[in-house]
């Protein structure tokens, strides 16, 4: 009887576990949620969150019984070492699926080396080459790295230059962590390639209270280029205090991060006039894609303002493994990163296709080949795509010299 | 020229730097208590002074008016019925548990300004924000020589209340020997809620001068308690014209270094040359051996 008993009460303790178990996936979103870069977290999540209920109100993954997806947050801080704490306790206590993060390449890069090691899918977002260049077999980048980010810039810079006149010698002011040191001394090489003098590549801490000495230096080499790699706070302060130590290039650019962000806008005002900025997504993509304007629109709606170039990446990681869970039936590791690896999207239409490209595609090293990024330029307040010229938004007139230098 | 206009940066920063420092000290030289929430406490007025120019148009020049004595409440609450009582149970002189808690204050209130205020960077865009004049070919900026000034003219003013004042030598009294400042009459537990009160106000002037051109983030304090716990021990441990000093010193070598080296560089040979100081001379520049 006692035996009986208690196997009518295990049955009724594990059947709603087991039941559980089976309708959800967990995936792990790895993000500075506090710290000096909590506002990129805070976009990060509100795009997720959109694009999870809308998973989940559409009847969740329908190959594995309508399986609901859950976010579970891990906050960084924007420290690689909490990052690497974290994505651990995402993985052994909360038995995530799959892992995205960690928005800052420097935190993101010792992160997915614990999701290899734990044999988690793990969809990068941090532009850092070598995120991607280690022979691991879990760790996937759908969007471009800091190679092809640099290259656009350039490229993009140097082709509206010729129209305009020229630049001959730049300095570069990049965020002391890996994605501002690897992708200013990339921005280098290719600028010198173009056959632009650069003067220095300088690295300074992202949450500096004050860099006159760096506008100092700077300004004694009378660049024609200025371009700056950084976070918020920093983008703020590079570009009030190019203002206050007179530092007056023909062009001012950015490698992403900071100046693509609303608040920079706001922060700015008429100093952000006529700013160029590489990026991997903009608002303005909607023009050639009607989902992509509406998914968009919705979001401004909720939120209050657009996606950016990295909660639209988040984004894209998440449509990912959904897409991969569908063909997986199962949220099984190994079987998850098999369906991950073998994606293959060119739908336009395809929700993986927030960063449009000719295809969503993994190559051995885990990287896409056929990601690409853009150079916006900051006009009226808004971002306006002006390179390469094939996306280039054809009402656009490129403003030239940097209108604060005048 | 441009070693003097790196060293002009240098100095104007190194203000600010100066002003945490003080706060800083006040409670350490009194309590012997290294109060973690300095920081937060700055973050705390700075969103005040954002909220009174959002809310009510308040130019940040004129919000000590309600900062620094709503910032001195603050920090009077926090001492009287979250830091005391730790203190009171704890027989050791600098208490470890007392620092942690302070740690887990500033934890507690940056995700409560979070929570409140979003990341958003806040900025206040004031007439004097970015204004310079030059001066022998230098440029100064307008806001952060005001900073320098509210800096000098508060730390006068501290000095004055520490020398002049019954209150103000009690409290230093206080610091020196809390047994026998108790033998004196002195009520040392209100003078540890003063203590604590005033090194929170003083975030208040630190704010007001800070956020016209600097930005508002619930993260924003850590970086200059980082280089406030360097100045303190630099300057000597509870010496409050060390602070001065140490702030602007640590300024000055930040400006000047970053002009010859990488400016992340410059913040190695700041820590290498503390690490030095700390070997040679443990007091700090103005600090005073005590047993």
């Amino acid at each position: 009887m006692r035996k009986l008993l208690l196997a009518i009460v295990a049955a009724l303790v594990a059947t709603p576990l087991a039941a559980l178990a089976a309708d959800e996936v967990r995936i792990g979103v790895v993000s500075p949620m506090t710290g000096p870069n909590a506002k990129f977290g805070a976009m990060q999540k509100n795009a997720l969150t959109m694009a999870v209920e809308d998973v989940n109100q559409a009847g969740g993954i329908k190959s594995m019984g309508g399986a609901k997806l859950r976010l579970v947050f891990g906050d960084t801080r924007g420290e690689a070492d909490i990052g690497v704490t974290e994505t651990e306790r995402l993985i052994t206590k909360e038995k995530v699926h799959a892992l995205i993060g960690a928005f800052q390449s420097g935190v993101g890069f010792p992160s997915s080396a614990v999701a290899e090691r734990y044999q988690v899918p793990w969809l990068t977002f941090g532009t850092f080459d070598k995120i991607t260049q280690r022979g691991f077999k879990y760790v996937f980048r759908a969007h471009a790295n800091d190679t092809i980010k640099a290259r656009t810039l350039i490229d993009g810079l140097t082709g509206i230059a010729r129209r305009a006149g020229g630049v001959k010698s730049a300095v570069i002011f990049s965020e002391n962590t890996d994605w501002g040191k690897s992708v200013g001394d990339k921005q280098k090489n290719f600028l010198e390639g173009a056959g632009v003098k650069v003067h220095f590549v300088e690295h300074y801490p992202y949450a500096a209270p004050d860099l006159t000495s760096l506008m100092v230096k700077a300004k004694a080499l009378k660049p024609e280029l200025v371009i700056a790699n950084s976070y918020l706070g920093d983008a703020l302060l590079i570009t009030r205090q190019m203002d206050e130590q007179e530092v007056r290039p023909v062009v001012y650019a950015a490698g992403g991060g900071g100046h693509v962000q609303p608040d920079f806008l706001k922060g700015t005002g008429k100093l952000a006039e006529g700013i160029f900025a590489a990026t991997m997504w903009d608002a303005a993509v909607g023009k050639a894609v009607p989902w992509i304007k509406a998914e968009n629109d919705r979001h401004v709606a909720r939120f209050g303002t657009s996606m950016t170039e990295d909660s639209a990446g988040y984004y894209q990681g998440f449509q990912i493994i959904v897409d991969a869970l569908e063909r997986a039936k199962t949220s099984e590791a190994k079987a998850l990163r098999d369906a991950i690896a073998a994606t293959s999207i060119t739908d336009i239409n395809h929700k993986a296709m927030l960063l449009p490209y000719k295809q969503v595609k993994f190559d051995e090293t885990g990287q896409n080949p056929f990601a690409t990024a853009m150079v916006v330029q900051i006009q009226e307040g808004k971002f306006r795509i002006v390179a390469p010229e094939h996306v280039a938004e054809p009402d656009v007139k490129v403003m030239w010299p940097y209108p604060a230098s005048r | 020229m441009t070693f003097l206009q790196g060293a002009v940066g240098g100095l104007l920063i190194g203000g600010i730097y100066a002003l945490v420092a003080l706060g800083l000290n006040i409670v350490f030289g009194t309590m012997r208590v290294i109060n973690f929430a300095q920081g937060t406490l700055l973050m705390a007025g700075m969103f005040g002074v954002y909220w009174l120019w959002a809310l009510l148009g308040v130019h940040p020049y004129l919000s000590p008016l309600v900062t620094v004595p709503g910032l001195f409440g603050l920090g009077w609450l926090i001492q009287r019925f979250c830091v005391g009582p730790l203190v009171a149970r704890e027989r050791a002189r600098e208490p470890m548990s007392v620092l942690l808690l302070t740690l887990g204050l500033a934890l507690v209130l940056e995700n409560l300004a979070l929570l409140l205020f979003a990341a958003d960077f806040k900025t206040v865009p004031t007439d004097i924000g970015r204004r310079t004049f030059k001066a022998a070919g230098l440029i100064v900026s307008v806001p952060r020589l005001i900073g320098l000034a509210a800096m000098l003219v508060t730390g006068a003013g501290l000095w004055l209340f520490f020398t002049r004042t019954d209150l103000g030598r009690a409290v230093r009294a206080t610091g020196q020997d809390r047994q026998a400042a108790r033998l004196m009459g002195i009520d040392d537990r209100r003078i540890y809620n003063v203590a604590f009160g005033l090194g929170a106000a003083l975030m208040g002037v630190a704010a007001a001068v800070l956020v016209p051109f600097f930005y508002v983030h619930p993260a924003v304090g850590t970086s200059f308690l980082l280089k406030a716990f360097v100045i303190v021990v630099l300057g000597g441990l509870g010496s409050m014209p060390g602070a001065v000093v140490g702030g602007l010193l640590v300024g000055l070598i930040e400006g000047v270094v970053a002009l010859y080296l990488q400016a992340a560089a410059a913040q190695i040979v700041l820590f290498g040359l503390f690490v030095a100081l700390v070997f040679v001379r443990p007091t700090g520049l103005l600090g005073v051996e005590r047993q």
